[in-house]
């Protein structure tokens, strides 16, 4: 008996084999073309980035640029020093998470220990909706609802300042951790969390005891994600943050992030070549570099959750 | 006689409670006040109207309409694509460093921010190929930013479909792209659906990336043909918003009203199409 | 009078009446073993005694179960203190994502006991597991091979310094020699404490049990030393479930 020619008939057809591109059907070439769509995006965004950023750069000193502490493009005399963008999107980074995290981890707990079952089937969806919620519809919000409450606690507040948009911002992020926390949470063997409860602990040391523990990898996840995504907000940082590049320790003050001065800039048609477009690319680039850290960092540490829950 | 261990457990259990009321007071807080700016300003002429520079005679005709040309083209290009990169994946990619790269390039798509898909919109779309600020640069614009959002929503609807559907379609002797048309898509629909729908609600938000592209702000007409100007509501809305006139703002809340009753249309929809699907998958 | 006495406890779903009418006395320092076939409320029985229902809505638990003449399942009771008293050990090793060391200290820490370290060695010492760990107590418990977690877990419950100890089917995922381990660790623990063993094997049954319960369709059957059950003069389920007719 010849086992190996049995073994070749009863073998699937090549076209159901995916071999990669033996078989150019034109199908498979058409969606190869369509999936090519995606590299040539991301080959764009890098080369036309890199290019113009490095024409910038040839103009304004890269030490002038990370390390200047005064950003005025528009007037003489001009500076491009990428210091006070950073500090504006840091702020609106910084209290977006702060706000966001802790309420957010807290409301995964809720969920987990204190909810009936059917209480949770509206609630979580409920929740969800602070994210669906556009970004300019919070930046009115933080305008013209926000801001004028904080004045009225905190009367030297400005008319735009980084801690509505801030706030606003981590609303719309507050969703996101909760449902992540929720999840991992989920996830944990039963047997786990009962044994955690049938040594006589309460919900709390259960949860900070022994279920925190189980999904540290997917908090931290949580937050980088939460951090990449305010650092990269736009639309309610431009109606509410202000278009004033301001190295400060005060939130309550005016600012401008790295975002809204793309914005600010593409608005005013600066024509190629100029020094205020290539600003745009810089800018561009620094934004888009710093997500992508804190994106693959997030990967990183999802991954490393999934082995750790996988050992329970 | 209550203990300190108890009071601690109380606390969590006040605090956990009073984070999720908290996440509940907010959405009603901000609904409320919407509604309460923009009920008044909601008539007829308010959709029959172009954007003016007089506060009360403002109307969202163009920019509902550009919104609503922009979602139909954007989706046109992004839903081909963005299914049959996510079939190439599944089906004709084998496991291999190429494969976990492309991935690896959708999933970091997906967390760019938005405007920088702006930037590469207005060099590449409106300035090197010289297509100005139209209704095309917006759409491809719009539709690479959207296609990581719907490459990741059909993929993990097709890997939802039961292996023995692909394979009884085999075991007839189907060719690939046969059992992809005949038994894939259909049965792995409700999914894409639910997909696509998820990232038109999206998409309807987003201003960032058509600014950049030049979604124009004082548009008086609605667009005729693809490489005509255009405006779309969140930015006719960020345009009133940013004016310092508070009648204007009333206006932007209105434009909000409406833009929030289509993000929550779409949203509504994904839900229940979600919902369904899983009783679907119940019969396996 | 026993440890735990049990009066009319009732456990029920909506859709199902799982326990009925369940009355019996676990004896004192003594192994009980709760057998039957699968299905019958083995398990469910278990859980009551240390109130495990309470984290599931869905369970209406009725009926007294006395403990120094206290009813455990009056609400007034501290279910927290009842756990420390009474404590578990669950079918699959459960061990916390902690070190070795804090699996068995964190109980001890959160009920408020103080030399942690040296209850800590004594509870390891307690299951034979001090001179295979103590030199990494400071590992990741889940770096242990499957009987040693279960030990660690019986470790961390026996810190607590309880009265009785249930375990649910401890053995089922192990292998023979662990199971012996365990086995001859339960015995010794018989002197000290109480313990109620749910289990599946009954050849485990005749090794360690004085005692045992008999459970059928959600009743008690039978209840009594393992001798008497296998005798034909038992009931007629329990017979033929020992004999092996039913499983």
């Amino acid at each position: 008996m010849n086992v190996k020619t049995i073994a070749v008939e009863q073998r699937p057809p090549r076209s159901a084999r995916g071999l990669l591109f033996r078989n150019f059907t034109l199908t498979s070439v058409v969606l190869s073309l369509f999936a090519s769509v995606g590299v040539f995006a991301t080959c764009a965004i890098l080369y036309i980035i890199s290019s113009e950023f490095s024409v910038f750069l040839q103009h304004v000193g890269a030490a002038e640029f990370f390390f200047g502490t005064r950003w005025e493009p528009f007037m003489e005399p001009r500076s491009f020093g990428i210091l006070p963008l950073l500090a504006g999107t840091m702020w609106i980074v910084v209290i977006s998470t702060i706000f966001a995290v802790p309420v957010g981890v807290m409301i995964g707990a809720y969920l987990h220990h204190f909810c009936g079952r059917k209480r949770g089937l509206w609630l979580k969806p409920s929740l969800e909706i602070l994210a669906a919620i556009p970004t300019v519809v919070y930046g009115f919000v933080a305008v013209t609802l926000i801001t004028p409450v904080m004045k009225r606690w905190l009367p030297e507040t400005e008319i735009f300042n980084a801690l509505s948009a801030g706030l606003v911002v981590g609303f719309m992020i507050l969703p996101t951790i909760s449902t992540l926390v929720h999840d991992a949470l989920i996830e944990i063997p039963k047997r786990v969390r009962e044994g955690a409860f049938a040594l006589g602990a309460y919900p709390n040391e259960v949860f900070f005891g022994v279920e925190i523990r189980a999904i540290r990898a997917r908090i931290f996840a949580a937050v980088i994600l939460s951090l990449s995504r305010a650092f990269g907000e736009t639309m309610a940082v431009t109606l509410a943050a202000g278009a004033h590049p301001n190295l400060t320790w005060n939130p309550l003050e005016s600012i401008q992030t790295i975002t809204s001065y793309i914005v600010q800039a593409s608005m005013g048609d600066a024509p190629h070549g100029t020094i205020i477009n290539s600003s745009i690319y810089a800018a561009s680039g620094v934004l888009f570099f710093v997500t992508l850290v804190l994106n693959l960092l997030a990967f990183t540490w999802i991954k490393r959750q999934k082995i750790g829950i996988s050992q329970l | 006689m209550i203990s300190l261990r108890h009071r601690r457990a109380q606390l969590f259990r006040f605090l956990t409670w009073s984070a999720a009321i908290f996440g509940l007071l907010l959405i009603i807080a901000i609904f409320g006040y919407l509604i309460q700016q923009g009920i008044p300003h909601l008539d007829r002429a308010f959709f029959e109207n172009y954007a003016s520079r007089v506060p009360h005679k403002a109307g969202i005709k163009a920019a509902l309409a550009g919104t609503l040309y922009i979602m139909g083209l954007t989706m046109l290009l992004a839903v081909p694509i963005g299914v049959g990169t996510a079939i190439f994946f599944e089906e004709y990619l084998r496991p291999s460093k190429l494969k976990n790269l492309l991935e690896l390039n959708i999933a970091n798509l997906a967390g760019v921010p938005s405007i920088i898909f702006g930037v590469l919109g207005l060099s590449f779309f409106v300035r090197f190929l010289g297509w100005e600020r139209s209704l095309v640069s917006g759409s491809m614009t719009l539709a690479i930013l959207l296609l990581p959002v719907i490459v990741i929503a059909t993929r993990s609807a097709l890997t939802e479909v039961p292996r023995t559907i692909k394979e009884s379609a085999y075991a007839l002797g189907a060719t690939k792209e046969q059992m992809i048309w005949s038994h894939l898509i259909p049965n792995a629909l409700p999914g894409i659906c639910s997909g696509i729908i998820m990232a038109l609600g999206r998409a309807i938000g987003e201003s960032a990336p058509l600014i950049m592209v030049g979604a124009l702000s004082f548009v008086a007409y609605t667009p005729e043909s693809v490489w005509d100007s255009f405006t779309v509501l969140p930015v006719q809305i960020f345009n009133w918003a940013s004016r310092p006139q508070p009648e204007f703002q009333a206006v932007a809340a209105s434009a909000i009203l409406v833009l929030l009753a289509l993000v929550i249309a779409f949203t509504a929809i994904t839900t229940l199409i979600r919902q369904k699907f899983a009783k679907k998958k119940a019969n396996y | 009078m026993g440890s735990i006495d049990v009066r009319s406890l009732n456990v029920s779903t909506k859709t199902k009446h799982i326990l009925k009418d369940i009355n019996i006395d676990i004896a004192h320092k003594q192994i009980t073993a709760i057998v039957g076939p699968s299905g019958c409320g083995k398990s469910t029985f278990l859980r009551s005694l240390n109130r495990m229902h309470d984290l599931n809505p869905e369970f209406r638990v009725k009926g007294e179960i006395l403990l120094h003449e206290e009813n455990i399942l009056d609400a007034k009771y501290d279910v927290h203190t009842l756990r420390q008293k009474i404590g578990m050990v669950f079918q699959k090793p459960n061990p916390f994502p902690k070190s070795i060391f804090d699996n068995v200290a964190w109980g001890l820490k959160i009920h408020g006991f103080k030399d942690i370290d040296e209850r800590v060695q004594s509870a390891l010492q307690n299951v034979a597991l001090w001179e295979e760990v103590s030199t990494r107590l400071k590992d990741s418990a889940l770096s242990l091979s499957g009987g040693q977690q279960q030990r660690l877990c019986i470790a961390r419950a026996l810190a607590l310094e309880p009265e009785i100890l249930l375990l649910d089917e401890p053995c089922s995922a192990l292998d023979p020699i662990s199971t012996k381990h365990i086995e001859d660790l339960l015995v010794k623990l018989s002197d000290q404490m109480s313990v109620v063993i749910v289990t599946h094997n009954l050849a485990q049954a005749h090794r360690i049990s004085h005692k045992c319960a008999m459970f059928y369709e959600g009743q008690l059957m039978d209840y009594g030393p393992m001798s008497e059950l296998v005798k034909p003069t038992a009931q007629p389920q329990t017979f033929k479930y020992l004999s092996g007719a039913i499983g």
